[in-house]
């Protein structure tokens, strides 16, 4: 009964969950390549190594 | 069934993580600002660590910050003339969310640790049970600032500014203003009425996490928001058994954050503090990465 229940709480709209984070990680990590492949985490790098004068309140 | 406190004197008991999450709290904070003699020179930490976002809410402007806030650099893509998306940040978010959901407010956000701290200050403490409708903001502040004014207004220059960073984000002041300020006189001589209105906001949010339990990841967070999404399919759980529960309430009157676990384990303003699991004395709350569970033995 609780094994069944427990089964039953896995499931999302019919699809097992741990499929669907496991697709999920895969999608994050296409994201991240592919983010990274296109320049975006050099646009972090820029923007993060220098003073963020709108987030300390200078504008 | 077995009484939760006689094993816990029980000398084999397993050390939980969560029986120290202050302690944990206060090691993320540190380690996701571990530039501390910055604080001194009143400059930042320029390596190439910053490339990479770190999981919880703190602004890159902290001259400790090890990495980059994940919001800010979200915005900073989107608002640039390069980009009208960004999936390096989004996939990084993802990966957090998907892993752990609001474990993250839960034990590794230093502004979640420093509401907390607030909390702890003695004082009459209010229930936000009946403010439940503005947990909506958070999600409106997410999808229309974070996202929608940076990636659709358009400004001569081509490049938006972060509007969340500049006008709402209290960790910006607490971590970067304030500090850099204090130890860089360049700056201090800069600050204007922007840093007045979001030290106000700073104030307003230190007030009220003194009486109510994290104000600011309930009603305001867009990284919380991004986070909770994630709770349904995160690969940590909590689980619930009915069949050990004894009704006893004790679980929905330690949670904070006003969730009532016996009836659902994803709610979306679950920060997986696992006080509730703490306080069950029949265990019938579990924690689980995935298919290894995290139980007391029996």
């Amino acid at each position: 009964m609780v094994r069944n229940m427990k089964k039953e709480k896995r499931k999302i709209y019919g699809i097992n969950r741990n499929f669907i984070s496991f697709f999920i990680l895969v999608i994050a990590i296409g994201f991240i390549v592919y983010g990274a492949m296109r320049g975006e985490a050099s646009t972090v790098l820029v923007k993060a190594v220098k003073v963020c004068l709108e987030c300390v309140g200078i504008g | 069934m077995v009484n939760k406190e006689s094993k816990r004197n029980n000398k084999n008991e397993p050390i939980r993580p969560r029986q120290f999450r202050s302690w944990i709290q206060g090691l993320a904070t540190f380690v996701t600002n571990i530039h501390f003699p910055n604080f001194f020179k009143g400059t930042i930490y320029e390596g190439a660590a910053k490339a990479v976002c770190v999981p919880g809410l703190n602004c890159y402007s902290c001259p400790g910050a090890t990495g980059a806030c994940p919001i800010g650099s979200f915005q900073a893509v989107v608002g640039s003339s390069k980009f009208n998306f960004a999936y390096y940040v989004t996939g990084l978010m993802i990966l957090f969310g998907v892993l752990t959901g609001r474990l993250i407010c839960g034990f590794l956000c230093p502004f979640g640790w420093f509401q907390d701290l607030l909390n702890k200050i003695p004082s009459k403490k209010f229930s936000t049970e009946k403010l439940k409708a503005l947990r909506i903001t958070k999600y409106i502040i997410l999808f229309g600032v974070v996202w929608f004014l940076t990636a659709v207004v358009v400004t001569d220059t081509g490049i938006v500014p972060p509007y969340f960073c500049k006008y709402v984000c209290p960790q910006g002041i607490l971590e970067g203003g304030i500090p850099l300020s204090i130890a860089n006189p360049y700056i201090r001589q800069a600050l204007g009425a922007l840093f007045t209105w979001k030290f106000a906001g700073l104030m307003l949010i230190i007030i009220l996490s003194i009486y109510f339990y994290r104000p600011f990841c309930k009603w305001i967070c867009p990284l919380g928001a991004f986070y909770a999404l994630f709770n349904k399919v995160s690969f940590y759980k909590i689980h619930f058994n009915k069949d050990s529960c004894i009704a006893c309430g004790k679980c929905k009157t330690a949670c904070k954050m006003d969730v009532d676990i016996r009836k659902t384990q994803d709610a979306l303003e679950c920060i997986r503090c696992n006080d509730c699991v703490n306080v069950c004395p029949t265990d019938a709350l579990s924690t689980s990465f995935e298919n290894i569970k995290i139980k007391r033995k029996e």
